[in-house]
């Protein structure tokens, strides 16, 4: 018999979803997943000055926030053809390490692990009775790296404060360069913080990651998304596209074309004007009356085909051994929380390279001359995955903007081709019991 | 330690004693009356509406109290979809349930901003477990009454904020003009200090309501003007301009917003005392504004009609003395202030001796 399950809004996200199931003889046969809330600056940022868009963007979430700051950046830096000093590039890659191991860190302690053991009574967790394997004694030693996981996010943004003014959303990435020239001590601060950190990524978020990996593995075999990863590359040295972490799809090695995302809109709340052709360079307006739609995302497609984004694309695209050798089991629920924890390990090393590498004596500063024409697509890489923004300046003023996020691909609605997004995917098959939620449903839809 | 009177908590939340940390200060001396507060009496409800989230990833970065400390010997926040174990109709259930049991009690935080257009559409928050479609105005209308006190975290649920900022087809506002005006304090900032929401939560559990200024925010954080305290005054005063981003000086040629926006972020300092926007070599943007974003950009141009330094106006009146467009825009945010009955209504005795 055919039934119908709703989780809305479904809690512990990067942002509060919507999921809607459709069942039939124990098993979801029928997604819809998206979100339920606009949130969009493009109208805003219409007629603004493009440095504007450098902390408006920002604001799309508070997470990820770093990645916006570095795309806007680096749509405006192409149209102007800046050339970025060294210490500019190690800063940014800095701050966009940290916020993506920010990002891990939270979604394993507070998104993801209270579905594996009983978080406190008190407090906000309010633990659902669950499916908990873990003994007693190993979930309290995690619920103390919960804790102490909240203290190095702190951390962590102390970091960027020194390198950024404060966080979240941060005041150093302007056009050309950024506004803050490290000194000795800020430097020693920072690699004091970044040893505690690197001893808790090695140590108990490794072993915790391990834990669940050994008492939860058929998790393995749950949750794979549609089999389509991209990455638009990530941390780049001496040129935009010389990147730590390559650029490109799980299909081909080859660097993506910026040129073939676009942005498909058929099933979400917005509208072109006068209907003309979606693509990133469109002006959407809502409307929460259209027929059909059921989500406030933008899709982001990338050859018109929707795509999972996020550290295990990144991870298998780059070719990162931990990771690819897991084969197609990468691609499920542990895989992810693997792929983030990998990359983890791998970035905080990074770091330290990174900041040995300032050079505290020389340091130039940016202007503030703008070009006043041209258009450009800017990406960053997000701990949850992709960020695009693209730019036309017209008359030295913003002309048109779009933002994409890790949520409009892996969260991207059904397409105009009939193709379902990452999360859908995902979701599309499991069993299901009657009309219960059960805690796969919440494990696959938490684990991107 | 002998008990604290509210004279004294203000003193210690101030920035000069923040320094040493909120929680080595008064958290020994008040603990017990946080004991109450912490088994769920009254519970603190907090909910999201058009926002980043970025307000939730602030008050994380409770640097003392951390964030152990601030859930398990200060403060319970009962209810917040960022920790929640529950998910869908249960937790839209229990969610009616908490706010129903504790009506007159609890506190209601609310990060980001109340879409109005379109009977809100632009936010619908779930469906309880009839199947019934819930909109955040029709919930936090309903919570907006149930509740003691509403604490509008952040400018979008202060003010509009970013969400808010033009064309705004959402029709977004901030939450005192939607919920009794008498009830909601202001926390603004885009994001807002962690002190600043930990001391304003921590004083209504204490005392009740702060003292708040014309724009119901408390006064105790927001009441210095970022210029006067700015420690780059100095170069101001001597005509010292940054001109390019990187320099030293005084950061007005670069946009800064600091004549016109509130807050004790110079003496506070942000993330741990760690720096501020200003100390990065950035213009403040001015978020703690009641016109941010709309009359805070561009970002980074001069404010038209500052007048430069040798003229004798105190920093107060340089913020509404901005120029034509801008004091079109403040006032008409004053007289929407008027409107909801901010200005004009005696907020109590100010506290004289700080």
């Amino acid at each position: 018999m055919a039934g119908r399950l709703v989780i809305h809004p479904l809690s512990r996200g990067i942002r509060p979803i919507m999921v809607e199931l459709l069942t039939e003889a124990g098993k979801v046969i029928d997604v819809k997943a998206g979100t339920t809330y606009y949130w969009d600056f493009a109208g805003t940022l219409r007629d603004k000055n493009p440095l504007d868009a450098l902390q408006l963007t920002q604001r799309t979430g508070g997470l990820d926030f770093v990645a916006h700051a570095a795309a806007a950046a680096r749509a405006l830096e192409e149209i102007g053809h800046a050339k970025l000093s060294n210490n500019t590039y190690l800063s940014r890659n800095i701050l966009l390490a940290l916020d993506i191991i920010y990002g891990h860190i939270t979604h394993f302690y507070q998104n993801v692990l209270p579905d594996y053991i009983p978080y406190p009574q008190s407090g906000p967790f309010n633990p659902a009775k669950g499916d908990f394997r873990v003994s007693a004694a190993a979930g309290n030693l995690m619920i103390n790296n919960m804790w102490r996981a909240f203290a190095l996010r702190q951390n962590i943004h102390r970091m960027m404060a020194i390198l950024a003014g404060k966080a979240p959303h941060i005041c150093s990435i302007v056009f050309g360069g950024t506004t803050k020239h490290l000194k000795t001590d800020e430097l020693i601060k920072i690699n004091s913080y970044l040893k505690e950190l690197n001893n808790f990524i090695i140590d108990e978020y490794s072993s915790d990651v391990s834990q669940i990996e050994t008492t939860y593995v058929h998790y393995f075999n749950i949750g794979a998304g549609n089999g389509n990863l991209l990455s638009v590359g990530e941390f780049p040295w001496e040129n935009p596209t010389n990147c730590l972490l390559i650029s490109g799809t799980n299909f081909s090695p080859t660097e993506l074309n910026k040129k073939m995302i676009s942005i498909d809109c058929s099933r979400s709340w917005f509208n072109t004007d006068g209907g003309e052709e979606e693509n990133l360079a469109s002006v959407f307006k809502p409307d929460p009356d259209k027929t059909g739609a059921y989500s406030w995302i933008k899709g982001a497609v990338y050859d018109n085909r929707p795509f999972e984004v996020g550290a295990v694309a990144r991870m298998t695209v780059a070719g990162n051994t931990a990771v690819t050798g897991l084969g197609p089991r990468a691609q499920s629920v542990l895989g992810r929380y693997r792929a983030r924890l990998e990359e983890s390990k791998l970035l905080v090393k990074k770091i330290s390279e990174w900041l040995e590498a300032i050079d505290l004596m020389n340091n130039t500063n940016s202007s503030l001359e703008l070009p006043d024409e041209g258009e450009a697509i800017g990406v960053a890489e997000a701990s949850s995955g992709a960020v695009i923004h693209y730019i036309s300046i017209k008359d030295s003023l913003i002309d048109r903007y779009n933002v994409l996020d890790s949520l409009s691909w892996n969260l991207c609605p059904v397409t105009r081709g009939g193709q379902i997004g990452p999360i859908a995917k995902a979701l599309l098959g499991l069993k299901v019991q009657g009309p219960n939620v059960t805690p796969d449903i919440l494990r696959v839809a938490r684990s991107f | 330690m002998k008990k604290l009177n509210r004279r004294q908590f203000l003193k210690l939340c101030t920035a000069s004693a923040a320094a040493a940390g909120l929680s080595q200060m008064w958290v020994p001396a008040i603990a017990e009356a946080f004991k109450k507060s912490v088994a769920g009496d009254p519970p603190i409800i907090w909910l999201q509406g058009l926002a980043c989230n970025g307000c939730s990833t602030s008050m994380i970065n409770t640097a003392d109290p951390g964030m152990r400390e601030l859930l398990t010997e200060i403060i319970n926040i009962s209810f917040h979809l960022g920790f929640i174990g529950m998910a869908g109709g249960d937790l839209v259930d229990s969610l009616r349930q908490t706010s129903a049991k504790h009506k007159g009690k609890f506190i209601l935080v609310v990060e980001g901003a109340l879409p109005k257009a379109a009977n809100g559409a632009y936010n619908v928050f779930g469906e309880d477990s009839t199947g019934r479609k819930i909109t955040l105005t029709e919930l936090l209308a309903d919570l907006g009454k149930q509740a003691k006190t509403v604490v509008a975290v952040g400018s979008c649920a202060s003010f509009g904020g970013i969400a808010a900022a033009e064309p705004n087809p959402a029709e977004c506002m901030g939450l005192e003009k939607f919920i009794d005006v008498k009830k909601v304090l202001n926390v603004p900032g885009c994001p807002p200090h962690p002190d600043w929401i930990v001391g304003t939560l921590s004083h209504l559990l204490l005392f009740g309501m702060p003292e708040q200024d014309m724009y119901g925010r408390p006064a105790l954080f927001f009441e210095g003007l970022i210029h006067n305290n700015c420690p780059r005054r100095q170069y101001f005063d001597n005509s010292i301009f940054a001109k390019q981003f990187g320099d030293e000086g005084c950061l007005l040629q670069l946009g800064c917003k600091g004549p016109l926006a509130h807050g004790d972020c110079p003496t506070r300092l942000w993330n741990g005392v760690s720096s501020w926007c200003v100390g990065a070599n950035a213009p403040c943007i001015g978020c703690t504004d009641p016109g941010f974003p709309d009359l805070t950009m561009p970002f980074y141009k001069k404010m038209p009609q500052i007048q430069g330094p040798g003229i004798t106006f105190t920093a107060d009146t340089i913020g509404l003395g901005l120029g034509i467009a801008t004091v079109a825009g403040l006032t008409a945010h004053l007289a929407g202030n008027y409107l909801t009955g901010r200005i004009g209504s005696k907020k109590g005795d100010r506290e004289e001796d700080l």
